[in-house]
């Protein structure tokens, strides 16, 4: 019993001065004399294992997005130098989805562990916040967050072999959030995957049989459709829809 | 490959508590917090959802005792922000042009043509880049020529400013978001046999490049309107043009204008369909262009092209800020201007306080500009922002006419720093000036109508009317649900 208590003691000590050097490693990094970053080359992020900029140093040029990093490296990231001249966008989970974090262009910034679990780099800081440019031309793409972050799924339309309906059907697969309709044909949405059922709206509870985004349009899901979207067709007029 | 660097633990050890020491030592203890800023402007206590995820604020300038306002102005203005959130709702951001890129229209007309759906045209919407009309001819007053580039839908309706190779600044608006650079747009030809020449510009009189010089070879013939000239020109007519195209003379300063010049008329596939000496008055088939020439330009379209030739009509647009070119797709609008107001959260230095007729304020001595104001811009929150600045909207009488009006606005680096005030705090990061005087509009849809929110200012007959603009900005229904059948 008293050794057990005198281990909870120096386990308590240890611990409040890891947590002490730490706090002091994290909410000070601009006041610690850091490395400055010095090596960290031109035209490059430079994202590392350490605070302040030291650790392990992976470099990345401005045209090398990652939707996901390495075992060895995914979350492992504490300091970064933004050396390009883009903003860099590093989001808490992969596919620049989680908790987004900007670094303008010249600067550095500081993580806690597991922060930082993707990255890219835009010319514009409001587009740290879509994720919609991943989705190839004349493909319907879906994702898992609004605005078109976290997973995406490109969708390769085919006809169902028992509907005859031209599109995808997801099954149990994840449900959209929000969805680029990157193609020259309107798209439907179901709730069900065979291409049917319908919604209620709870405002005025009118029955919608379909949810309709139209050609070229990248939208959020709103309600009563999100998390609720099944399978799509693609039509060339929204009469063909259901 | 990854790179290990020297660990330092002591000295970032020694340097961080050193750091903590001294911020929390008496002696460097912090100042006593800034006093607030003060400002001449008042928020709206009502914010106007218009939709989910579109909201319109609003603020006022103070008004004294006498009714006037503090910044030597007979009136207050008003400042109206849109902002636009896409995680918020099914929305999208997109410019239009109107039934017609040759044409002008007033924003609310552009906004109802979106769509024959009233439930589906534009929550919000404001005026887009600078313009000018074409000097004559037949309804000149209604035609409009692009000052920079614009494009809707990935198809280029007016070329860059050259500016020495260092292009014109403008909005790329795709993902629901815009994105403000400098652009070069590159536009080519290449002729049956392979033969390449490098063509002028769209959509406009062959000969007249308005407000800009499209090219080095361009140059000002005057600065009210602003206007050039080239007599060695080829543009290019979308199918969206809408009006028959130019005859020669559309501007009798100009003597370029009057060469007759060779017409060339291009199907949906590339395949020549028509040539003729001379030009005007034919109507852009669909899915095909017309391309003009004059001068050099016009000879090498006579040597070159003959009838079922095929035809290459390229264009480029190069992102000069970044040295990339921008795919031209149909996800891609841009809209233009030529400043900057803000980037990256600051003013740009070389941002100008200009304004195009500034006047003698309330006190009868110091001059203000009533220029109104228009903005695009991003908040530091991701979300796109529409800004007006104007004076308050005036009623129009008991027969519907404005026959007064409140025309008020701002210089232009005054604007900025207006969008940039702490005191108001709008988070604005990035904004771009667009069209303003009195192009400067908002529409938005309260909820059936759409609705102006800026007072009309240019006068005719005795009337004061919104302007018709050349293209416009706005937040879109992206999708809908469909009534069961």
């Amino acid at each position: 019993m008293t050794d057990f208590r005198f281990d909870l003691r120096r386990g308590a000590l240890i611990t409040a001065v890891l947590a002490l050097l730490c706090s002091v490693f994290y909410v000070l990094p601009a006041n610690a004399e850091p490395t400055d970053y010095a090596d960290c080359p031109a035209a490059t992020l430079c994202l590392y294992s350490g605070p302040d900029g030291t650790g392990v140093r992976q470099d990345f040029t401005d045209r090398q997005n990652l939707e996901g990093y390495e075992p060895a490296w995914d979350g492992k990231i504490l300091s970064a130098k933004n050396n390009t001249a883009l903003w860099a966008c590093v989001y808490g989970d992969p596919a620049y989805g989680g908790v987004l974090q900007t670094v303008k262009p010249g600067n550095p910034d500081a993580y806690a562990p597991g922060a930082v679990r993707s990255h890219k780099l835009v010319p514009t800081r409001a587009r740290c916040f879509t994720g919609y440019e991943r989705c190839p031309d004349n493909r319907v793409c879906t994702f898992t967050e609004p605005n078109g972050r976290g997973a995406m799924t490109v969708h390769l339309p085919k006809t169902d072999p028992v509907t005859q309906n031209y599109g995808n059907s997801y099954g149990t697969g994840p449900m959209p959030k929000s969805v680029w309709n990157h193609t020259q044909k309107h798209v439907c949405f179901y709730p069900e995957p065979t291409f049917s059922g319908g919604w209620t709206d709870k405002a005025d509870s009118k029955r919608y049989g379909a949810y309709v985004v139209l050609r070229g349009n990248s939208i959020t899901v709103p309600e009563p459709f999100v998390t609720s979207l099944r399978s799509h067709e693609l039509v060339d007029g929204t009469a063909a829809c259901q | 490959m990854p790179v290990t660097n020297r660990l330092r633990p002591w000295v970032a050890v020694a340097a961080a508590l050193g750091a903590a020491l001294t911020l929390t030592s008496p002696a460097a203890r912090a100042d006593e917090p800034a006093p607030a800023p003060t400002s001449n402007w008042t928020k709206d206590t009502t914010v106007d959802t218009i939709t989910a995820g579109v909201t319109r604020t609003t603020w006022h300038e103070k008004v004294l005792a006498d009714g006037t306002s503090p910044e030597n102005r007979a009136k207050p203005r008003i400042l109206q922000i849109v902002e636009i959130d896409p995680t918020a709702g099914a929305l999208t951001l997109e410019s239009t042009i109107g039934t017609s890129g040759g044409s002008a229209e007033k924003v609310i007309d552009q906004l109802t043509e979106v769509s024959d759906t009233p439930a589906r045209r534009p929550y919000a919407g404001v005026n887009g880049g600078l313009f000018q009309p074409e000097p004559a001819g037949a309804g000149a007053a209604d035609t409009a020529a692009h000052s920079s580039v614009s494009a809707t839908d990935g198809v280029l309706h007016s070329s860059s400013c050259w500016n020495d190779g260092k292009g014109s600044t403008g909005a790329v608006i795709q993902y629901g978001t815009p994105y403000i650079t400098k652009l070069l747009t590159y536009l080519e030809l290449t002729g049956p046999s392979g033969e390449t020449v490098r063509f002028d510009d769209f959509n406009r009189t062959p000969g007249r490049p308005p407000h800009c010089a499209r090219d080095d070879e361009d140059t000002r013939v005057s600065t009210k309107p602003s206007v050039y000239t080239d007599p060695d020109e080829i543009v290019v007519f979308t199918d969206d043009y809408g009006l028959p195209v130019p005859k020669p003379g559309t501007d009798p300063n100009i003597a370029a204008t009057a060469d007759p010049g060779f017409e060339v008329v291009v199907d949906a596939h590339g395949v020549v369909t028509k040539v003729r000496e001379g030009r005007g008055g034919t109507i852009v088939p669909a899915g095909g262009r017309i391309i003009q020439g004059i001068g050099t330009g016009a000879q090498w379209l006579r040597d070159r092209l003959a009838v079922d030739d095929r035809v290459t009509i390229g264009q480029r647009l190069r992102d000069v800020t970044l040295a990339r070119d921008i795919p031209l797709d149909d996800s891609v609008d841009v809209v233009s201007s030529f400043h900057q107001l803000l980037r990256d959260g600051s003013i740009p230095d070389e941002l100008r306080n200009t304004c195009s007729e500034p006047r003698t304020g309330k006190d009868g001595t110091t001059p203000i500009c009533i220029d109104s104001r228009t903005a695009l811009g991003t908040n530091v929150y991701g979300r796109t922002v529409l800004v007006t600045l104007s004076g308050e909207t005036v009623p129009p009488d008991s027969t519907g006419k404005y026959t007064q009006t409140n025309e008020d606005g701002a210089y232009l680096r005054d604007f900025a720093t207006l969008l940039n005030d702490p005191a108001l705090n709008l988070r604005i990061i990035d904004a771009i000036n667009l069209d303003g005087g009195g192009s400067t509009t908002l529409v938005t849809r309260p909820t059936t109508g759409l609705t102006v929110n800026t007072p009309p200012t240019d006068r005719v007959n005795g009337e004061y009317v919104h302007r018709k603009v050349a293209d416009s900005v706005y937040a879109g229904v992206g999708s809908y649900g469909m009534y069961a059948k």
